[in-house]
């Protein structure tokens, strides 16, 4: 079932580095929020401290709390691991693992953790890739690299691997920057279908894109140069876009930016 | 509250176990005792080399005590168990350093041309049977090395050696008025031979490794396939290649059988390279160990703490090299980062030409060339080109206007001397091949391979090696059994886990165990093991001292693959919620296992071929022993029944000398070929 996440006063520090200082907000179950702001403002950074994917780089760290539907995510005695089995993720560029075929890359999540059997594995692997739009182009080859594919077949290939786990909520993080139009259209209708299932956050630098996909849209931003990023304002998307009560935002959608 | 169930409609229903889980799970206990044995297997390296040390220092000391000669220039005469004793280290410190520089000055650009003839300019489907080839020349023993040197190379270098005394005579080093052929130069061209498959096979392995982004970002800034190379492939494999060099300058200082027969003995500093003369430290324990008693072990002992320190040394320079170089302080140092000040110099003084370019009033072509400037200034040629590109623009404004000739000469120059170094690479292989295969073919037949030289005298037609196959297999079958898991755990440990004093500590002394020389493993196994602990002089005791050579080859070789494999592919996995250690065993350790079977592979080609360490830790005998734990009794291996008959005069003994060279050599090649069968055979899809 999706979930919703509340993040208060959340601070994450590369060493001594503030990356981004004091974010609030809460992401609802079952929505697509999407984050944009200009680079270098954070929001990968914040995306990766929803599954504790921040601290994966050495001396990275995180001040304040994230709950999911009222779990502290970094409350003492929680599981970075268990935590990323809940709260998958999709990255920039496609990575599918490249001494697995197409089959063992979905089922890389379950089967490392212990799931064995064939049956199951199948029915879910299935599953998954017609979840991520996948199935009928690759049913004939599953025994086949999952480097051989397209990027935008990869891209799609990493969701299906990202939700065969079945997690609560999906982060994306700029999935299609290194995809063309059409593969990109492809993953925005599959964004669409995984809401119904899926708490969904993503990524984009793409405003059309955060506009086409999102039901709320946060707006991050910095200061200047070296100065950690901050949340701006959340809010309904086509708030955002239309109406917004930030006039940085507004600065920022329109192209007044800087 | 527990887990989260997953509702039906979900695509993944997961399966019982997995719907119970938590967030809350608590310490996961995999990922504790893995990292926990990986520690410790970084530790125990270190308590090994502590022990190593401490007890060459304890012996060392002893015959230094007795020394009645100053031991830094004493020269003439080794003879420690004389009264007074009398013996000096300089010359033997000299001649390891003379002979390690000349191999690795030769050695290194020959290497790096024909990792990168592999790499990039032979046709895709001959790259691997090429590499194999190279491979090959690692999987020649250096006893065999040893033979072809004193009964091949020895006599032609003589005319070599007058040809460059007669033109260079005039600097000291090369003057010429003695016997030539069994001198450093030799030795250091044997030497040159034999560490030039290891830095070509790990070079190419690197070259391979670049990314086809910068291949491709550099052919689209219109360079040419010479300044691809210098653009994207040599910046990439620039470590890689460094640790390679390194690797190779390591076992150029321990090499100990190959210029023991090669080199004539004198105890002086050689000053006249080409001639025949000289002495290492290594070639030195194995030529006196033999006739040594008390002192005399000692006394070698000392020498071997020498050699120790000297590769300490060297180590200790790179380290300060690197630390001036403009990379992070936790990378492992490199030998070729000495040219990277330079390169920046280069850098800076395109980048101010491109000022004074810009001033210029130009055409499509300049404006063209400048827009590329960050990239191009990177690399010298490059920029020196630019001025030529620019005339093109002026000269038709088109941008279709093939390279300059320069650019293309420099080019097709660059791509024929890769092709050079390689066909320079094939020779002495070629020959080493067809004189052991020659001459090794008279007696080689089923009976040589099914019997012993049990009751067989020199002159005696007949007689076998089996008992030599056995001890080969056995032994370096333990040692591998060994230093496979070992090294690969303390490899996992240094790029997975290494963080602070303890994983520079390790990298530190794998880099001087890379020095060490085999021989000296030998001592310390002899020593220690067997004088110390009591234990049997056996074929377990000769797996120990291979053990200690594998071990530096296994880690490094593992590390710098380990390295190779991206990040992203560890965050993947991570983000499905996999813990650490099963992310390192099923997804790191799979990804770069083809390189590590690769290293494996070297570091069992080597110790196969080692001589030195089991004559001094195994008793030789001409029958068969099966059982590597048998009290005192000695095994044969095909290195020791080489050693131990290739100076006979009689022509039966001969034959069955070169038989064995050969036997030693199929061998080796066919567990090459077993080896890269399973990693071919691991890769999924290779329908």
């Amino acid at each position: 079932m999706a979930k919703r996440i509340d993040v208060a006063g959340l601070s994450a520090y590369y060493g001594p580095t503030r990356a981004i200082e004091d974010i609030s907000m809460t992401i609802e179950p079952r929505t697509v929020t999407a984050f944009i702001g200009p680079s270098g403002c954070g929001k990968s950074t914040f995306l990766r401290t929803l599954n504790r994917m921040h601290e994966v780089i050495p001396g990275a760290r995180v001040e304040g709390k994230v709950t999911l539907d009222d779990v502290d995510l970094y409350g003492s005695g929680v599981d970075p691991v268990a935590v990323r089995r809940h709260v998958g993720m999709v990255f920039q560029r496609p990575n599918p693992f490249p001494t697995m075929s197409i089959y063992e890359n979905v089922a890389a999540g379950l089967r490392l953790s212990g799931v064995k059997k064939r049956g199951e594995l199948d029915d879910i692997v299935e599953q998954s890739l017609k979840g991520a739009n996948l199935w009928k182009e690759v049913e004939n080859r599953l025994k086949k690299p999952g480097a051989g594919l397209s990027g935008g077949q990869q891209q799609r290939l990493c969701i299906a691997r990202a939700i065969a786990v079945s997690p609560d909520v999906l982060l994306m993080d700029e999935p299609c920057s290194a995809l063309d139009p059409i593969s990109t259209t492809a993953i925005e209708d599959l964004i669409s279908q995984l809401k119904s299932e899926y708490t969904i956050v993503i990524v984009t630098h793409n405003m059309q894109q955060a506009a086409r996909v999102s039901d709320r849209t946060a707006f991050f931003n910095i200061s200047g140069t070296g100065t950690p990023g901050r949340l701006i304002e959340i809010d309904e998307t086509s708030r955002i876009f239309a109406n917004p009560t930030e006039k940085a935002t507004e600065d920022y959608i329109t192209g007044r930016f800087g | 509250m527990s887990g989260i169930a997953p509702t039906a409609t979900r695509p993944a229903p997961r399966g019982g176990g997995g719907s119970a889980q938590s967030l809350t799970s608590g310490p996961r206990r995999g990922d504790l005792v893995f990292s926990g044995v990986v520690r410790a297997a970084a530790i125990f390296l270190l308590l090994l080399m502590a022990t190593i040390a401490g007890f060459l220092v304890f012996r060392a000391t002893t015959a230094l005590n007795a020394n009645h000669a100053n031991v830094a220039t004493y020269t003439g005469q080794w003879a420690p168990d004389d009264t007074p004793a009398k013996f000096g280290i300089g010359s033997l410190a000299w001649g390891t350093l003379v002979t390690s520089v000349i191999a690795i000055v030769i050695a290194a650009p020959v290497a790096i041309g024909v990792a990168l003839f592999i790499s990039q300019y032979a046709p895709r489907r001959l790259a691997q049977v090429l590499g194999y080839i190279i491979d090959l020349l690692a999987a020649v023993p250096s006893i065999i090395y040893g033979l072809w040197g004193i009964l091949f190379l020895v006599p032609h270098m003589q005319g070599a050696s007058q040809v460059v005394g007669d033109v260079l005579g005039w600097i000291p080093i090369f003057n010429t008025n003695g016997p030539l052929g069994r001198s450093v130069f030799t030795a250091g061209v044997i030497l040159s031979i034999m560490i030039l498959p290891i830095i070509a096979a790990i070079s190419r392995e690197i070259f391979l490794q670049t990314p086809r982004e910068q291949v491709e970002a550099a052919y689209a800034l219109g360079a040419t396939r010479w300044e691809m190379i210098k653009l994207a492939v040599l910046p990439y494999g620039r470590r890689g290649v460094g640790s390679a060099i390194v690797l190779g300058f390591g076992r150029a200082l321990g090499e100990t059988v190959a210029v023991a027969m090669v080199l004539s003995t004198t105890y002086n500093f050689v000053t006249k390279w080409l001639q025949s003369g000289g002495n290492t430290i290594a070639a030195n324990i194995a030529l006196q160990f033999g006739s040594a008693f008390k002192i005399g072990q000692g006394a070698l002992i000392a020498s071997g703490l020498v050699l120790f320190v000297v590769t300490f040394l060297v180590n200790l320079l790179a380290r300060r090299i690197t630390g001036r170089a403009d990379i992070p302080k936790d990378e492992r140092w490199s030998l070729l980062s000495v040219f990277r000040p330079g390169r920046r110099t280069a850098a800076h003084m395109e980048s101010s030409y491109d000022a004074n370019a810009a001033d210029v009033p130009d055409r499509e072509g300049t404006l063209q060339a400048r827009d590329q400037a960050p990239e191009v200034a990177a690399d010298d040629t490059a920029g020196r080109a630019r001025p030529h590109r620019a005339a093109h623009g002026a000269v038709g404004d088109t941008m279709l206007v093939s390279p300059s000739l320069p650019r293309r000469i420099r080019s097709t120059f660059a791509g024929g001397m890769t092709v050079g170094t390689f066909v320079l690479a094939l020779l002495p292989l070629i020959s080493i091949l067809w004189l052991v295969v020659n001459n090794g073919r008279h007696a080689m037949s089923p009976s040589f391979l099914t019997h012993s030289l049990r009751n067989i005298d020199d002159s005696q037609f007949g007689g076998g090696v089996y008992h030599a196959i056995i001890g080969t297999l056995e032994q370096s079958g333990l040692a591998t059994l060994i230093a496979v898991p070992i090294g690969i755990l303390v490899a996992v440990y240094l790029v997975e886990y290494g963080r602070g004093a303890l994983a520079t500590a390790v990298t530190f002394f794998v880099d001087v165990m890379m020095g060490l020389p085999s021989i000296v493993a030998g001592l310390f196994i002899l020593s220690m093991w067997i004088l110390g602990l009591g234990q049997h002089a056996n074929g377990f005791a000769g797996a120990l001292a291979l053990t200690i050579l594998m071990l530096p080859v296994v880690i490094r070789s593992s590390e710098e693959m380990l390295k190779l494999v991206p990040d992203s592919l560890r965050e993947a996995s991570y983000a499905l919620g996999v813990p650490k250690w099963k992310t390192i065993t099923k997804i790191v350790i799979p990804t770069a296992l083809p390189g590590i079977v690769t290293g494996v592979m070297l570091g069992v080609a080597r110790v196969m071929g080692e001589t030195a360490p089991i004559l001094l830790v195994v008793g030789y005998i001409q029958n068969i022993n099966v059982n590597p734990f048998s009290g005192d009794e000695g095994q044969a291996t095909l290195p020791t029944v080489i050693y131990n008959t290739y100076t006979s005069p009689e022509h039966a003994s001969n034959d069955r000398t070169w038989a064995a060279a050969f036997l030693l050599i199929v061998i080796i090649m066919v567990l090459n070929i077993i080896a890269r069968l399973i990693a071919w055979w691991k890769k999924p899809g290779r329908a």
